[in-house]
């Protein structure tokens, strides 16, 4: 039996095409499902390294998920991403430094944790997130 | 329907405010005014209630601690109008509250008798809608003084962890069966749509060919599952390529950006931007690669940082509510002219972190 397909290709696009790239949905492609999304606000401590967030995320039953966070400190109007400092002071020749390092966001098969460093005085950060899968 | 129930569970999500003063780590949190008016604060944490949910019916339970003869307060219940509120180690009182309230006046009857408030729906119903609401956020309440002469006394989480504050609510989740809907309208994946077909709003529910009984509840939505699985006999959304119990992201635009500096003149830093003006924080994924003189090399994905022998490299960007900003630097030792390239994926999700 022939394997049927729903496809919506791009506007000019040729329903036909055999491109993936021409379409917006393609059922023989998986496309990433935000299981969950929200925010969680932390409090850094001043001057700490390694600070770990958790946000329990209640997909127990899934395997571990993707993913994908945002941070913003309050009263900056600059979002950054983990791996990454925040870059509102960089400037020419800023330097590979800032105070609040967002190290990184992963999840385990019950939480959402995110990790902080912070070299300067007690911040809020705003995070939202992304579970998807 | 389904029922959550859960008590503050650490004491730094209680606390209440005597004039100007927060007292989050007392055994007791009280109503009311005697010279000076209080303000109870707390929030519940890990509330399971998926977004989208209906709420039925909702109260909060405060038990009280000592006999206040029978002095009587009166008060005004508030939601904190956040996706998920803070602790109570600070003063919560000047956190944004919901617009939905509820008068609650009543009179202290004896130690360790419980005072109910009434349906307080409306602020819970109003909190759970906001976009950001997910289940497993915190859910936080302030009860404000609202004319009262006396005080009355409760058992904070310091004071009896099985007594301090208790929030109940009865709520529908989302997809759960409802007599208005008839299971009829379900759709799932129609094998009948042709290969050729151009894009229907009006997908043909035709694959109604009676499932078999299966213990799922009734679906009401559109699902493709993937090959091999059935869009009937699963709830896993791992089994399809589309659900519209879950959003998707919304591809919006692809851009690059390329910076070059030559550490030789003492350069060792450089930044692009593009604006999108969407007037919001858009959801952004940025890959980078890193090269001296042709084009070379792979894209990683940004934020990332890279060493050679006597240079340390660093890419990075920063997302506004009308730009992208991409970042590329070295420090160490180089006379070279840097290259960054990045490609930039921006989709129409908004972050939501005014």
């Amino acid at each position: 039996m022939t394997q049927q397909v729903i496809k919506v290709a791009k506007k000019g696009k040729s329903a036909h095409s055999t491109d993936p790239n021409d379409f917006v949905f393609h059922s023989e492609y998986n496309t990433f499902k935000i299981l969950l999304e929200g925010t969680k606000s932390a409090t850094l401590s001043a001057t700490t390294a390694d600070q770990s967030f958790t946000q329990a995320h209640g997909l127990e039953s899934f395997t571990i998920p993707i993913v994908v966070a945002f941070a913003k400190r309050d009263g900056v109007n600059q979002v950054f991403a983990p791996n990454s400092f925040d870059v509102e002071a960089w400037g020419e020749k800023a330097g590979m430094s800032g105070d609040i390092i967002f190290n990184y966001v992963k999840a385990d098969s019950t939480n959402i944790i995110l990790n902080f460093d912070n070299d300067g005085a007690e911040e809020d950060v705003d995070i939202r997130y992304f579970l998807l899968g | 329907m389904a029922t959550f129930t859960k008590r503050v569970i650490a004491g730094s999500d209680d606390g209440y405010k005597l004039d100007t003063t927060w007292n989050g780590t007392e055994v007791n949190i009280n109503l009311g005014k005697g010279f000076w008016s209080n303000t109870i604060g707390f929030r519940i944490t890990d509330v399971t209630i998926p977004a989208g949910s209906t709420i039925n019916s909702a109260s909060i339970t405060l038990t009280q601690r000592g006999s206040w003869s029978t002095n009587s307060v009166v008060n005004k219940i508030y939601g904190i109008d956040e996706d998920n509120t803070l602790t109570m180690t600070n003063d919560p009182t000047g956190r944004t509250k919901t617009s939905a309230n509820l008068d609650w006046d009543f009179s202290a009857t004896a130690d360790n008798a419980t005072h109910v408030s009434g349906d307080i729906t409306s602020i819970v119903q109003e909190i759970i809608d906001r976009g950001g609401w997910a289940s497993g956020n915190a859910m936080g309440f302030l009860i404000l003084d609202d004319g009262s002469t006396q005080t009355v006394g409760f058992d904070a989480y310091e004071g009896d962890s099985n007594a301090c504050p208790l929030l109940t609510i009865d709520y529908t989740a989302t997809g759960s069966p409802s007599s208005s809907i008839s299971p009829s309208s379900s759709i799932s994946l129609s094998p009948s749509i042709s290969p050729s077909a151009s894009p229907s709003p009006s997908p043909s529910p035709s694959l109604s060919e009676s499932p078999s009984p299966s213990p799922m509840s009734p679906f009401f939505g559109m699902r493709v599952a993937k090959v091999g699985k059935d869009a009937l006999k699963t709830d896993n959304p791992s089994d399809m390529v589309f659900d519209s119990d879950y959003g998707t992201l919304k591809y919006f635009d692809k851009q690059t950006l390329e910076i070059s500096f030559d550490a030789d003149t003492g350069d060792i830093t450089g930044k692009a931007t593009y604006t999108h003006d969407l007037g919001y924080y858009p959801f952004v994924e940025v890959f980078t690669r890193v090269y001296i003189g042709s084009p070379s090399g792979n894209y990683e994905y940004c934020p990332f940082w890279g060493a050679g022998i006597s240079v340390q490299y660093h890419a990075n960007y920063s997302i506004t509510t009308t730009d992208i900003t991409v970042y590329g630097e070295i420090d160490g030792v180089s006379t070279s002219v840097w290259n960054f390239d990045f490609l930039i994926f921006i989709y129409k999700n908004d972050l939501k972190l005014d």
